[in-house]
């Protein structure tokens, strides 16, 4: 009995199907060559009508350590929607996507390709930060640390101009923290939007629960 | 008598533990970039530094004739050693070996644009030296006298110093951006039959070392002026090329915070049961 009580505790522990598929599309995309030109953020081919690169680019990463660093913030990601049930992660992805490579294509007009999925994550993280402050217990704790470091974090790197921990290998892109910045953006507006309230009887808080 | 007074002139001629010889061969990237017939001194602008940058790395040409120590082929290898150091930031795109023929002494940044075409650099990394070696005679050398002994005795002392110097340029802005020196002091014996070879080594030597101590004053220079670059924007404009790859990528601090906060969670939830 209790080893199915701990084989249920592990299995509730790990992200959705939907986003293990993400992750797999993700890591063929980045390493089959054909895949990653088809899918990537190109702005000549999106400005000529190839719309899709809008939502298949976050699929697209440079290196492996890249890919790892992003599966992992989404893969959390995914795990918490999964295990607070926190609804809309599928349609937050899609916009926050939509959003993301949009905006990119307007605010950046000299980068030519982009790629990765961390403007997503950082976003959905946010977005389960913010849930979570409707929340009590420890998780309250964890959402307020979350919802204090992302910004600070954000704003430390624009000030800096570099990542507060770079990668130890050779890059071969330019990070964009503006991706982060409008993921984040997108999880304030979903929050928003969906009028959420502590007092409300909002089935998304009750099964979130602790 | 006469044997004695034969020694003695020897001695004094020879110079038992005195200076013999001394050899110095230097280049310098300020003669090569200011010659002194050039009355126009170019006033350095605000480095536009358009990311990610290509580098290049060149020694200057000789001023005081030609060092025969270091070939092309030593330089290339010494190049080498210190293009791999910019190799691993992000913000540099490729670096670029220049031979030493493609600069002429008192090239000036005439010299400099040329490269810049031919190599589509933006940066470069002038490499210059100053290597002196003194040759003195030990105490041992008395032995010279038996001849067996110049071929097996080492009597020679010989000093080799030797500093390399690193100064990075801004080729549009004429701006040296930070410079980094290298010094290393190489000792050694050696019988009179094999002095010129002995120092021919040690002048390869004291490069190789002198490179791995610039290599390391580099990184630190790099950071020290990583941080003016913050520090100072109204001193340098930093820009992304056009047609550049942006990535949204998690850095390391976001995984560990992550990390952090699972552990914080499982800590929180447990003590609360």
């Amino acid at each position: 009995m209790a080893l199915v009580d701990k084989k249920k505790s592990i299995k509730a522990l790990l992200p959705p199907v939907g986003v293990l598929v993400v992750l797999a599309a993700s890591l063929i995309c980045s390493f089959v060559p054909a895949l990653a030109s088809v899918c990537i953020f190109d702005r000549q081919a999106v400005l000529h009508g190839q719309l899709w690169r809008l939502i298949t680019c976050h699929l697209v990463h440079f290196s492996f350590v890249h890919f790892t660093y992003d599966a992992l913030a989404f893969g959390v990601a995914g795990a918490i929607f999964r295990k607070k049930h926190y609804p809309y992660f599928v349609s937050f992805c899609l916009l926050a996507a939509i959003c993301i490579s949009g905006l990119l294509l307007l605010l950046k007009p000299h980068m030519a390709f982009y790629g990765g999925l961390s403007g997503i994550a950082c976003g959905a993280l946010y977005f389960c930060a913010l849930l979570g402050l409707l929340e009590s217990g420890p998780w309250q704790k964890v959402c307020l640390l979350t919802a204090l470091f992302l910004p600070g974090k954000i704003a430390m790197e624009f000030l800096t101009g570099a990542p507060m921990l770079p990668y130890g290998n050779y890059q071969t892109f330019i990070p964009v923290q503006e991706s982060h910045v409008i993921g984040c953006f997108v999880a304030v507006l979903f929050y928003l939007g969906r009028n959420i309230s502590i007092s409300g009887s909002h089935p998304l808080i009750d099964q979130g629960r602790d | 008598m006469c044997l004695i007074t034969l020694f003695a002139a020897w001695l004094f001629s020879s110079g038992c533990g005195m200076l013999r010889s001394s050899q110095h061969q230097s280049s310098s990237a300020v003669k090569f970039l200011y010659p002194e017939q050039n009355d126009h001194i170019e006033t350095p602008g605000i480095p536009r530094l358009a990311l990610p940058i290509k580098v290049g790395v060149a020694f200057v040409p000789e001023v005081t004739g030609t060092n025969q120590n270091l070939t092309e082929r030593d330089k290339m290898e010494l190049m080498t050693e210190v293009s791999r150091d910019f190799k691993k930031y992000d913000f540099v795109k490729s670096i670029e070996i220049i031979p030493s023929a493609y600069l002429w002494e008192k090239g000036s940044f005439a010299n400099l644009d040329q490269i810049r075409t031919i190599y589509g650099i933006d940066v470069i990394a002038l490499l210059s030296y100053d290597q002196t070696q003194f040759t003195d005679e030990g105490l041992a050398s008395i032995t010279y006298w038996t001849l067996i002994g110049a071929y097996i005795i080492p009597g020679e002392k010989n000093d080799t110093h030797t500093m390399v110097d690193a100064a990075v340029y801004d080729i549009q802005s004429r701006k040296m951006l930070f410079r980094a020196p290298g010094v290393s002091h190489i000792k050694s014996k050696a019988t009179p039959v094999n002095l010129s070879e002995q120092l021919r080594g040690d002048s390869l030597t004291g490069f190789q070392e002198a490179s791995k101590d610039l290599v390391t004053n580099l990184e630190s220079q790099l950071s020290l002026f990583k941080e003016k670059v913050k520090n100072q924007p109204e001193d340098y404009q930093i820009v992304h090329k056009e047609g550049y790859t942006g990535g949204g990528s998690v850095d390391g601090m976001t995984i560990l915070f992550l990390g952090f906060l699972c552990g914080y969670w499982l800590w929180l939830t447990r003590k609360r049961a």
